[in-house]
């Protein structure tokens, strides 16, 4: 079957810098925003573009993933011709198999998975990134450049640069240079890790980086160099909406608390819904003594303390009594009677004992920061989880 | 529990429904924020293990079949099996548009009824709201050698009803009906594990006697020949939705938490509905919330006590809502106050609108109304 465009999805990576919280599945099924897994933006935003065939490369943890995507069937794309496809590394006749070992080397590994469907672009998306975005109108660009690789980037601070991939665009509008981390960044274009090949090209320079030693087989770092310095047109296609990688604490709470300003990112646009596969969950219960305000609920949720500033996914209990300020509480978490969550993210089915106080406010003191609570973890009764922390175990009095 | 067959049969839209069934059949009246009245039933028997579900429907059947569509949400999309609908067909040039009784509508899918492979057959109205573990019903079915299973529970309902009478040995041969006087025996749901082979043969008799009512007809005639029911004592939460006033009294029993966990105990028996994709409900700065059941996708800003919000609500900053039942997409603008109020679907309350009603007669704003 021939497709013009498709879309290879990054998704084995572990997130090893969001710790305890990815202990157990991959990045990309982490719950955001509420109703949300971090996957579904990109699933999404490719059944919003027209996408109708999506190879999912997974790796790290995949079993929750798998069942998660399953047919694909939330996102609509558990289609007849076409659909979604968990592609996981695999062993091969007369040869040992071999994990993915780049970005680049998933893709490779996937050649035939690709070629199946003959097409003339593909498009290149990572698991962990919160974002709208048309890819359709990405594809045009692409093909209106005469491209062999389009680049979405996105204006950064200079200060903020150095910590990304920099496109530096030549006078003809073209990507001249590729800086990975630059210490003295040239330019504010930061690349977003979407990437848009002709695939013949793509497919050609995979071959090559494959049979280079030294290559660490990363888009990034290896294939974008090699298309450059082979003198193929890379072409920046500047995305101007709300974009952010969520791969650390920090980032993960920051991105959650976004989602209460309706105006950085408008998750409530029926012209382009984020789709997901919900739990099945009664309508989320307001107690008569409850005070929410600036927060998301999510269905399943029972609140009879306050609720401020936060995101409450499914099936979160919010007893009399308790407060919850600045947090992020993922499916299943309990705040007992007069317990005390701030600037916190509870894990999914973290538990917080009554009187328990989780994180604190900034003080600017040197080392605050959120306060993190492993999935399933309960901390007991009256215990105290200091700002910063990171919980592996258990915490008693 | 493959070896039992569900049958729904979704009669006539009560008068006494108001606006609320215009356009809709009673079992498909949206209820509890996010599903509709016939989801409690359905969902029940795909608990029980059936997989095989016939829904008989009669008039203004529109949105049931939009609501249920191939059944994927309830698991019962299936290759061999699964949900069929059964809308009139076949009819006798007398019929009306609505079927006279229960009887009338299973004689309408007579040839669905004798194809059923299943010993057995879960009979049972679309317009209850209960969760009723059937898995525990069907065995006490089995276990009794009974050839008809009734779920029953206690209670005095206001509303015109069918009481059984169990003897010691936990089978009732003898029916009441609320005529004969309230308080003896327990209140019929109209729910009942039926044999097939039995099933057939009331019909038969109803058919070749011109009778078309399960209870006073079928079931009476059971009784009359020697024959016993199975009494099951359902004792969670269980209301039939005949009236607007049903209907109002049943939402606002939803904001009570014991009535709640009583229709969605934790972790099992769920309760599955029409999936929409929607987004989580956003509470902004100002809003105030006490005492609601919300479901995802509404966007609140306002005052709201004591109501039902249903997907998709907007309630504006400045506005106040108390004890009403606000249905899918309903928007409600700025300085507009509503007190006992069902608002149908899509409806847009303008600017300081003002509106209340009463306990015992909530105003309704019928489906896509613009105030």
């Amino acid at each position: 079957m021939k497709k013009e465009f498709i879309a290879m999805l990054l998704a084995g990576g572990q997130g090893s810098r969001l710790y305890a919280l990815t202990a157990d599945a991959a990045k990309p099924i982490m719950p955001f925003g509420g109703k949300y897994r971090i996957i579904d933006f990109p699933l999404s935003n490719c059944a919003n573009s027209g996408i109708d065939t999506v190879g999912v490369l997974t790796q790290y943890r995949p079993m929750r993933l798998n069942s998660y995507i399953g047919s694909g069937q939330p996102w609509d794309l558990d289609s007849a011709d076409g659909g979604v496809y968990i592609l996981p590394p695999y062993m091969s006749a007369g040869e040992k198999g071999n994990w993915f070992s780049g970005t680049a080397n998933a893709i490779y590994q996937n050649i035939d998975f690709v070629d199946m469907w003959n097409p003339d672009y593909v498009l290149i998306l990572s698991g962990d990134h919160i974002y709208k975005m048309d890819y359709a109108k990405m594809l045009a660009a692409h093909k209106q450049a005469g491209a062999a690789c389009t680049i979405a980037v996105i204006q950064v601070s200079m200060a903020e640069a150095r910590r990304f991939g920099i496109m530096n665009v030549g006078p003809d509008g073209a990507v001249s240079e590729f800086e990975e981390k630059p210490t003295h960044p040239k330019s504010d274009l930061a690349s977003m890790g979407i990437y848009i090949f002709t695939w013949q090209k793509l497919r050609r320079v995979l071959f090559e980086d494959e049979a280079d030693l030294s290559s660490a087989k990363d888009f990034g770092k290896n294939i974008i160099p090699r298309m450059l310095a082979a003198g193929e047109k890379l072409w920046p296609y500047r995305f101007d909406g709300y974009w952010r990688d969520v791969g650390t604490i920090t980032s993960l709470w920051d991105a959650n608390m976004d989602m209460l300003s309706p105006e950085l990112i408008n998750l409530y646009d029926p012209s382009w819904p984020i789709l997901s596969r919900s739990p099945i969950r009664p309508p989320h219960l307001a107690g008569a003594a409850s005070d929410i305000r600036h927060s998301i609920v999510t269905e399943g949720c029972l609140v009879e303390g306050s609720v401020f500033n936060s995101v409450l996914s499914s099936s979160v209990t919010v007893a009399q009594g308790a407060q919850v300020e600045y947090s992020v509480l993922m499916p299943g978490a309990v705040v007992e009677e007069n317990a005390q969550v701030r600037f916190a993210i509870l894990g999914e089915g973290a538990h917080v004992c009554a009187g328990a106080c989780v994180g604190a406010e900034p003080d600017g003191t040197e080392g605050w920061d959120v306060a993190t609570v492993g999935p399933g973890l309960t901390v007991g009764a009256g215990a105290v989880v200091a700002p910063g922390a990171m919980l592996y175990k258990d915490v008693r009095l | 529990m493959k070896d039992m067959h569900g049958l729904i049969y979704t009669l006539r839209s009560d008068p006494s429904l108001g606006e609320l069934v215009a356009k809709r059949n009673s079992a498909s009246i949206p209820f509890c924020g996010r599903y509709r009245v016939i989801d409690f039933i359905l969902s029940g028997m795909v608990n029980a293990g059936i997989r095989d579900v016939g829904v008989i429907m009669e008039r203004d059947y529109q949105s049931l079949l939009d609501h249920l569509g191939n059944g994927k949400d309830w698991d019962l999309a299936r290759r061999r099996g699964g949900l069929r609908l059964l809308p009139p067909f076949g009819l006798p040039e007398a019929y009306e548009g609505h079927f006279d009784g229960c009887m009338e509508a299973l004689k309408s899918v007579r040839s669905y009824i004798e194809d059923i492979s299943q010993q057995d057959v879960v009979l049972a109205a679309g317009d209850l709201v209960a969760n009723i573990d059937l898995s525990a019903v069907a065995k006490l079915h089995r276990d009794s050698g009974a050839e008809m299973t009734a779920v029953c529970t206690a209670g005095a309902p206001d509303y015109p009803h069918h009481r059984l009478v169990p003897e010691p040995d936990g089978f009732a041969r003898r029916l009441v009906s609320v005529e004969e006087g309230q308080g003896e025996g327990l209140v019929s749901m109209e729910v009942y594990i039926i044999k097939k082979s039995l099933l057939l043969e009331l019909m038969d008799y109803c058919a070749s006697t011109g009778r078309k009512h399960f209870h006073r007809d079928a079931v009476a005639h059971y009784l009359a020949a020697g024959g016993r029911i199975a009494v099951y004592e359902h004792k969670g939460y269980a209301r039939r939705i005949f009236s607007v006033l049903d209907y109002y009294q049943a939402s606002m029993d939803m904001l009570n938490w014991e009535n709640m966990a009583e229709l969605f105990p934790k972790g099992e028996r769920l309760v599955r509905t029409k999936e929409r994709a929607e987004v989580s409900t956003y509470y902004g700065e100002e809003a105030s919330v006490r005492n609601c059941l919300v479901a995802d996708g509404c966007y609140i800003e306002g005052t709201v006590e004591d109501c039902i919000l249903f997907r998709g609500v907007h309630v504006d900053k400045g506005a106040v809502l108390r004890r009403c039942v606000i249905m899918q997409d309903t928007a409600v603008r700025r300085g507009a106050q509503l007190k006992c109020v069902i608002a149908d679907k899509d409806v847009k309350v303008d600017e300081d609108v003002f509106l209340a009603g009463s306990e015992r007669l909530p105003i309704i704003i019928p489906k896509g109304a613009v105030l």
